[in-house]
């Protein structure tokens, strides 16, 4: 099996710097910028104490890299700063979620991550408080449909996007980790009570666990395709932190109790797999005997991972599951139904 | 058929992958020999590539300019070339981050550098291309890099664009110059290039001390022909900022190295109608 290169390089960077050659570099580097991933390879080289060994031109992308990482990492700590004292109002738990999470607790995945927008949670009954106060502070709701709107607060996990009217920032309010038409019937709550406070924050945090959990749905019960290699590499490094801090039999009971085995059981398995990590023994036996194994599912991970005509066709069902994932049979259809008799209502009125 | 070939336009080397039959050749006609390379280096780690391919889009614009997965845009085969200039220019812009970078054109002459920002249509690429037959070193017509290290001038050596009206002019002025690659109907008019005199190409690594700012404005209703004002430092720190591709992302250090630049040059702002006399005065006024 081919392994991306990226991949390669974050499974044991000396070994890639011993037998890299300068057309791999380039490659490296262009498929790192592509992913926005050339700040994360400044951060990996710099873990294993190697910058000063690699070739000239890769510390220049490297340093390109970081100082755009350090004008983003900025602008996310403004921008919480500027939302404290709106949340400091509440009386229920607002969490960090994904990015902004994993920069609060500086986290090894972390270091060089870009980020495109804020996620937060807040419990389901407290959504529309939280979103007035953010509507105080100058957060806005684009207009939409009332379809498209039920669809947001309905069916998937989070309102429609916030942005503030000056800066510009785009925040989005989550009430639950997974689509709710996913019919999942995931355990949300268990989310709050793993959270601990940030110190001299209003914010809280989702125990590390929780943290991989979330990364994990997102990765294996999904449809998208263009940023495996990414969403690969965050497990990667958030696995290494839970295994040195012997967290990962709690990452499973957590798992189990939430109601995202299958997630998780997988994701490890494909870590272990790409990576090359060795899985401590009492784990890796469950993951071998676990009724949540999806050989099929993680085949066609992999197949997609590849070039060529099979790896098209196991993206094309990649994305089939991943719509069966985030959408129940039901609300599928009648999603379908409701957005195919809307467009042909409007083609219509338009037409008349 | 597929073919490879780099660009080595200091300070960044470029591998170029295009099934394009005439893109080398064409290209030949505006890089000399030492820049343009038709085969990469093995032994070399590029900073960009590009894939310049054709690819099924319908009737019209084949071409696609591509750096890794970002699409940049498609082109129509007899606008290789302006599609090609724009794309690396974008490469450049959107990603590197050594230099703070500010859209201005960049000369020098005898070791001071003359930095003109402008926007379109003010006579910026005209005046850069006249200063560059005139006998000054061109540093870029687009992209001003400043050097976080000694607050030197990077050059960027690449063909002169030259847009509509400015293509004549710049051949009223200079009968005999050679004008390449006229390229009529894109989205910028007809653009025509100019290849960098050969003491530009030279230099193509040399930095130069930052001297003047200049703020062209053609003006063809002005009561004089031509005339030149100092600008406030603290107006031209502004406009810089402004128009810089990477201001925000330096920070505190975009700041600190605009400040030092407007504290060591002199900044004019120049409105003319009469090329010939703008540029004898210019001269006069700079040399």
């Amino acid at each position: 099996m081919l392994v991306p290169l990226l991949i390669q390089c974050f499974r044991d960077p000396k070994q890639f710097l011993a037998k890299a050659s300068a057309a791999c570099w380039t490659d490296l580097l262009q498929q790192a910028r592509s992913l926005g991933l050339t700040a994360q390879l400044k951060a990996l080289f710099e873990r294993h104490s190697m910058l000063d060994e690699l070739p000239e031109t890769v510390q220049k992308h490297c340093a390109w890299g970081w100082r755009y990482y350090q004008k983003q990492r900025a602008s996310l700590f403004y921008e919480l700063m500027q939302l404290e004292p709106t949340l400091a109002q509440t009386n229920y738990p607002c969490l960090l979620l994904k990015g902004a999470a994993y920069q609060a607790l500086g986290l090894a995945v972390s270091e060089g991550r870009l980020y495109s927008d804020i996620d937060l949670l807040v419990s389901r009954s407290q959504l529309a408080d939280c979103k007035a106060k953010l509507f105080f502070a100058g957060f806005f709701e684009p207009a939409m449909s009332a379809y498209d709107k039920h669809f947001y607060l309905e069916l998937s996990h989070e309102n429609p996007p916030l942005y503030h009217v000056k800066r510009g920032t785009a925040l989005d309010l989550h009430f639950a980790l997974f689509p709710l038409a996913g019919h999942k019937n995931l355990a949300t709550e268990q989310v709050f009570a793993s959270a601990s406070p940030l110190e001299g924050s209003c914010f809280q945090v989702p125990s590390l666990s929780y943290l991989y959990i979330h990364a994990a749905i997102h990765f294996f019960w999904q449809e998208e395709r263009h940023k495996l290699i990414k969403d690969l590499i965050d497990l990667d490094l958030l696995y290494t932190q839970l295994a040195e801090k012997q967290l990962l039999q709690q990452l499973l009971n957590d798992s189990e109790q939430f109601g995202a085995l299958e997630p998780v059981v997988n994701t490890l398995l494909l870590v272990e797999k790409l990576f090359n990590r060795k899985l401590p023994a009492e784990i890796a036996s469950q993951l071998v005997n676990s009724h949540e194994r999806r050989d099929l599912a993680r085949a066609l991970l992999l197949r997609q991972l590849q070039t060529g005509t099979i790896a098209t066709l196991a993206g094309a069902l990649w994305y089939l599951r991943g719509y069966r994932h985030k959408m129940h049979w039901r609300a599928l259809l009648r999603h379908v139904w409701v957005k195919s008799s809307l467009m042909l209502r409007q083609r219509r009125q338009s037409a008349s | 058929m597929l073919s490879l070939f780099a660009l080595y336009a200091s300070p960044f080397t470029v591998q170029i992958a295009t099934d394009s039959p005439t893109l080398f050749s064409d290209l030949s006609r505006l890089y000399p020999e030492q820049v343009l390379r038709p085969d990469p280096s093995p032994a070399h780690i590029y900073d960009f590539h590009i894939d310049y391919k054709r690819r099924f889009s319908g009737k019209s614009r084949p071409y696609h300019f591509r750096t890794g997965t970002e699409h940049f845009r498609m082109a129509d085969a007899h606008q290789l070339i302006p599609t090609f200039e724009w794309g690396l220019n974008w490469c450049v812009s959107a990603y590197q981050q050594q230099y703070l970078a500010i859209h201005a054109a960049v000369l020098e002459k005898d070791g001071n550098a003359l930095i003109m920002p402008a926007p379109p249509g003010s006579g910026k690429s005209t005046l850069c291309a006249l200063l560059m037959l005139r006998g000054w070193r061109l540093l870029s017509d687009e992209m001003c890099l400043i050097d976080p290290a000694n607050g030197q001038l990077q050059p960027y050596v690449r063909p002169v664009s030259l847009k509509n009206a400015s293509i004549d002019v710049i051949q009223q002025h200079q009968p005999g110059v050679e004008v390449f690659h006229r390229t009529p109907d894109t989205e910028k008019g007809t653009v025509a290039y100019l290849r960098p005199t050969d003491l530009s190409w030279q230099q193509l690594n040399t930095q130069a001390k930052p001297a003047w700012i200049l703020f062209p404005a053609y003006q063809a209703d002005a009561a004089e022909p031509v005339a030149l004002f100092t600008m406030p430092k603290a107006d031209t720190l502004l406009y810089l900022a402004q128009n810089s591709f990477n201001y925000a992302v330096f920070a505190a250090e975009g700041f600190n190295l605009l400040s030092q630049l407007v504290e060591n040059t002199e900044s004019f702002r120049l409105e003319y109608n009469d090329t010939r006399q703008m540029l004898e005065l210019l001269e006069q006024v700079l040399c």
